[in-house]
């Protein structure tokens, strides 16, 4: 059974790309569109890893970290988050939330899979 | 690119042209409120978004572009840098040129010349707002070299054997993992599992001394730390990389194949605990040998020796991270809290899913086919008369009913995203013509068809540059007219009787009546000495060639005359009508049906053919009883007492034969008028399935479609308001037809 | 997570199901806290768990840490394929070989 990650970010197509690659990389993956939609999304099944955009709207990035980290059942689930080459002040941020992983966009799916693999495999 | 990368690639077309949308609205917004927070983090998310989409197609043009964009948007999110009208304006350019990008990318074009010389000179003015620390965009992480103190000097990939070098030819690896590895989601396992995707862990130590007794553990917290003998061609980013997420909070050496001995020293300086037990393990990884390892040691006892000796701590790295987290905690609070309170929780596109229109219009086709055969059903079981079986039809029926009713309601789109495109077509022509005007928009959610929305885009269009261009005076005539200096123009939409109505309407001038009616006499439109209602006159500059304007300007004059709109409408089985009031303006009425597909009819028969009448447009149907009976020739019934304008359809078609004994009158309504219509039977209610007549009917007034019957047999369906204008009107009907339309 | 805990003959016998990871590993050290409350030898019944992390590593050498201080002897039980696999990975069966790891 291959492992679970959700991709959280407010543009199709990039949700589109990178779910591409992560399932012919042979993970599950889910999607939401926003951080509110996001939490609608988990539903308490097991997910293995979070990829995170920062800036959306309803609910950014930060804030749904933060929501995440109350549920114990993701409490300990590792968070990639999109940073800008800018954003160090958001990365703190996202850091100081609970996610401590990060890829800056823009990226190419083979970077994310990069990234995606040194939390967990397969 | 595969199939699922052209998917997504055509995902990202719609999805930046909405998101450029939303940022040139958002422009426009920031016009009126300069210092709306949202609509600025609205533009930054759009620029913002497509960088990131962009980047991902490798779409590299696109991502240098709109990555000075963001860099400068940024500022003006974080209050670095003011909007001012100039780089509003900038902006608004930035979007135009985006979308044409786009458009490049929809063709599958390299950018040109041309396009890439523009980009440069936007990005010219962009870098006028842009700090001068901006970064260019960082597209390859493995480029970066990470500066860990340890070392800054890239190393040759192959390595160089130096004269302090160990003799081991593999990496070696030294991890303390920070206390909060485990709770934030990183496993230092899984890093090893990851080195294993590129290298061999040939031999792994892990430190188990530093794992407490059951009885004090956090069991949350982690403990593990590791050194490791590790093989691998690849280059020292990626082996340190792996580290990226965990390197923070933990403790983190790398030293290179053959590397010198220097860096074991160090490795024991940085590393706590007892650095005999450390060394022991350094050996057993393979990465040094007995001899490497004692002397290592020897140095690594002087220099402790040395440090202590001059009053320096030995330890400072624990010291500066609690340091560094000191420092950092109030900064990031007061952060989180400034983002929390600029949240906002808005409608949510959560609940919507995007679908092919082409899908929708296939189904649509298919509940059509659906309605037809459900009809042809229930006549079959009337005639074969088993009660059950008209029963379960007529369920059927209803069910079909709704399933239009709900797919249809699919189609249904608001008009607001329409209206709010007029807000930079009002802002530029108003610069254009350097007056100052002001757009209103209301009813921008009332519904109606995808199909009749995209149509209207040109009509509306015109009208409105019509309206601002010859209807708002400029500001000194508006000012000696005792006018407020500012033009109105106003955008509004609403429902009425199964139509949707879009008004366009200014507070200029007004049109001139005896001007309008001078023009026409001079046209040969109408004669002299003939009287004409207002609604007559005004209707005159719909038609072809006419127009007022002393002055033709460029926006106007471009050889669409309001003509053009009008028979735009009428395509869409609307109409246009227009009033106004000399000096203090016009408004132009678009009255359009809401969908264009299927409707609720009423059939009604004549002689042997058929006829649909809009349902929505039927206002009641009565017996007209002989002593009623029109003369020959009249034109008006007496309906309780009050005038009715009336036609029969026999004479409109043409039917021969002798109309029966007993006729009925079908009152429509359309626009406020009403007229009679007299036909020889009434069938009742029926779902009309629209199918458009082919071009040889087109110049038919009084047919707007046909339609298929149950029984396979084709109806016509009547152009209300067609009829009602030319029953009112008085026309005779012959002009406009000249052959029956055989119902085949 | 469901445990069944043996108490006979001086050996505390603790069954552990499930994952053994982050998420449970402060559950799981309170069992074998309660296992370690009374005398005598421990034995953990492996056969049952279907992850196991860092987090689960380190709490089996805490246990064996904590055991080896009191004197007394840890033993793993019926080990499944997927602790085997990472007890081999960390080079650790040697550390708990005082209880040999048995089949599967």
């Amino acid at each position: 059974m291959g492992k679970t990650i959700l991709i959280v970010d407010d543009s199709t197509s990039l949700r589109q790309v990178v779910g591409i690659a992560l399932k012919g990389a042979g993970y599950d993956v889910i999607e939401g569109c926003d951080g509110r939609d996001a939490l609608t999304k988990l539903d308490g099944r097991k997910i293995h890893l979070i990829i995170s955009d920062v800036n959306m709207p309803n609910m950014d990035g930060i804030s749904f970290v933060k929501a995440l980290k109350q549920i114990p059942a993701y409490k300990f689930t590792p968070v990639i988050m999109l940073t800008t080459e800018a954003g160090d002040d958001k990365k703190r941020e996202g850091q100081a939330a609970g996610a401590k992983a990060w890829v800056v966009k823009p990226f190419q799916p083979p970077q994310m899979l990069t990234a995606v693999a040194k939390l967990i495999l397969p | 690119m595969s199939a699922q990368m052209d998917d997504a690639l055509q995902t990202l077309i719609i999805e930046s042209r909405e998101l450029l949308q939303h940022m040139e609205e958002a422009l426009l917004a920031l016009e009126q409120t300069p210092d709306d927070a949202e609509a600025v983090n609205a533009i930054f998310r759009a620029a913002h978004t497509i960088k990131g989409s962009a980047g991902l197609f490798s779409l590299d043009h696109i991502v240098a572009f709109t990555h000075v964009a963001e860099s400068v948007l940024d500022r003006v999110r974080d209050h670095r840098l003011a909007m001012s009208p100039a780089l509003g304006g900038l902006m608004l350019e930035v979007c135009d040129h985006l979308g044409w990008l786009i458009d490049g990318v929809a063709a599958r074009q390299a950018p040109d010349d041309a396009l890439s010389g523009r980009s440069e000179a936007i990005l010219a003015r962009l870098r006028e707002y842009q700090t001068p620390s901006a970064l260019p965009p960082q597209l390859d992480l493995s480029d970066v070299d990470w500066p860990d103190g340890n070392d800054i000097a890239p190393r040759p990939s192959v390595p160089v054997r130096g004269a302090d070098s160990v003799s081991s030819g593999m990496w070696h690896i030294s991890l303390r993992s920070g206390p909060n590895l485990l709770r934030d989601g990183m496993d230092p396992l899984s890093i090893l599992h990851y080195l294993g995707t590129f290298g061999q862990i040939v031999n792994l130590e892990l430190i188990l001394n530093d794992i407490p007794p059951l009885s004090v553990i956090d069991p949350e917290s982690c403990y593990i730390g590791y050194e490791l003998g590790f093989a691998s061609e690849t280059d020292k980013a990626t082996i340190d990389g792996a580290f990226d997420f965990v390197r923070e909070d933990s403790v983190v050496r790398l030293i290179p194949p053959y590397g010198p001995l220097a860096d074991y020293r160090a490795l024991f300086a940085d590393m706590s605990g007892d650095s005999l037990l450390l060394g022991r393990m350094l050996v057993r990884c393979g990465s040094l040998t007995e001899d490497e390892l004692t002397q290592a040691l020897e140095t690594q006892e002087r220099i402790e020796l040395d440090s202590q000796s001059a009053g320096k701590p030995a330890s400072l790295l624990g010291d500066v991270l609690v340091a560094q987290q000191l420092v950092d905690k109030p900064m990031v609070d007061a952060a989180l809290e400034r983002q929390h309170q600029l949240k906002t929780m808005t409608a949510g596109e959560a609940t919507l899913i995007r679908v092919d229109a082409a899908k929708l219009d296939q189904l649509i086709n298919l509940v059509g086919e659906l309605i037809i055969a459900g009809a042809g059903a229930q006549l079959v079981a009337r005639r074969l008369k088993v009660p059950d079986l008209v029963e379960t039809t007529s369920v059927l029926a209803r069910l079909v009913e709704d399933v239009r009713d709900s797919a249809l309601t699919l189609r249904m789109v608001q008009i607001g995203a329409t209206f709010n495109r007029f807000r930079r077509v009002v802002r530029d022509v108003a610069a254009e013509l350097d007056k100052d005007i002001q757009l209103d928009i209301r009813g921008g959610e009332t519904e109606l068809d995808k199909t009749v929305v995209e149509k209207i885009g040109d009509p509306l269009t015109h009208i409105v540059r019509n309206a601002l261009d010859h209807g708002i005076e400029p500001a000194d005539v508006r000012l000696a007219r005792g006018k407020p200096r500012q033009g109105r123009l106003s955008l509004n939409a609403y429902h009425e009787s199964g139509s949707i109505v879009i008004e366009v309407s200014d507070d200029g001038g007004g049109l001139r009546k005896e001007r309008i009616l001078q023009k026409a006499i001079e046209r040969g439109l109408v004669s002299e000495g003939q009287t004409l209602s207002d609604k007559e006159i005004f209707g005159l500059v719909f038609e072809p060639g006419f127009s007022t304007a002393a002055q033709v300007s460029n926006l106007s004059g471009r050889g669409v005359g309001m003509d053009v709109v009008k028979r735009n409408i009428q395509a869409l089985r609307g109409t246009v009508d227009l009033d106004s009031v000399e000096g203090q303006g016009t408004t132009v009425r678009l009255r359009l049906p809401l969908t264009l597909a299927i409707i609720d009819g009423f059939l009604i028969g004549a002689g042997s053919a058929s006829y649909v009448v809009p349902l929505e447009q039927v206002l009641e149907c009565i017996e007209l009883p002989d002593k009623d009976k029109p003369e020959a020739g009249a034109s008006y019934l007496n309906l309780r007492g009050e005038v009715l304008p009336f036609v029969r359809l026999r004479d409109l078609f043409d039917i021969p034969g002798e109309a029966p004994r007993r006729e009925n009158v079908v009152v429509v309504q359309y626009a406020g008028e009403r007229a009679g219509l007299v036909v020889d039977q009434l069938f009742g209610e029926f779902q009309t399935v629209i199918k458009p007549l082919g071009k040889v009917f087109s110049h038919i007034r009084c047919i707007g479609g046909s339609t298929i019957l149950g029984s396979g047999e084709v109806a016509l369906i009547l152009d209300v308001p067609g009829l009602v204008r030319q029953v009112t009107e008085r026309q005779p009907v012959s002009r406009y037809l000249s052959s029956t339309p055989s119902a085949a | 997570m469901n445990a069944s805990d043996q108490c006979n003959l001086g050996t505390s016998r603790v069954v552990i199901a499930g994952e053994m990871t982050i998420y449970t590993a402060r559950d799981w050290r309170d069992r074998l806290l309660v296992a370690m409350s009374a005398p005598g030898d421990v034995e953990l019944d492996l056969s049952g768990v279907s992850d196991i992390d860092a987090a689960g590593i380190q709490l089996l050498v805490s246990l064996r840490v904590e055991a080896a201080a009191a004197d007394r002897n840890l033993r793993l039980f019926d080990v499944s394929a997927r602790v085997r696999e990472a007890l081999t990975f960390c080079r650790l069966t040697d550390f708990f070989s005082t209880a040999p790891l048995a089949q599967a």
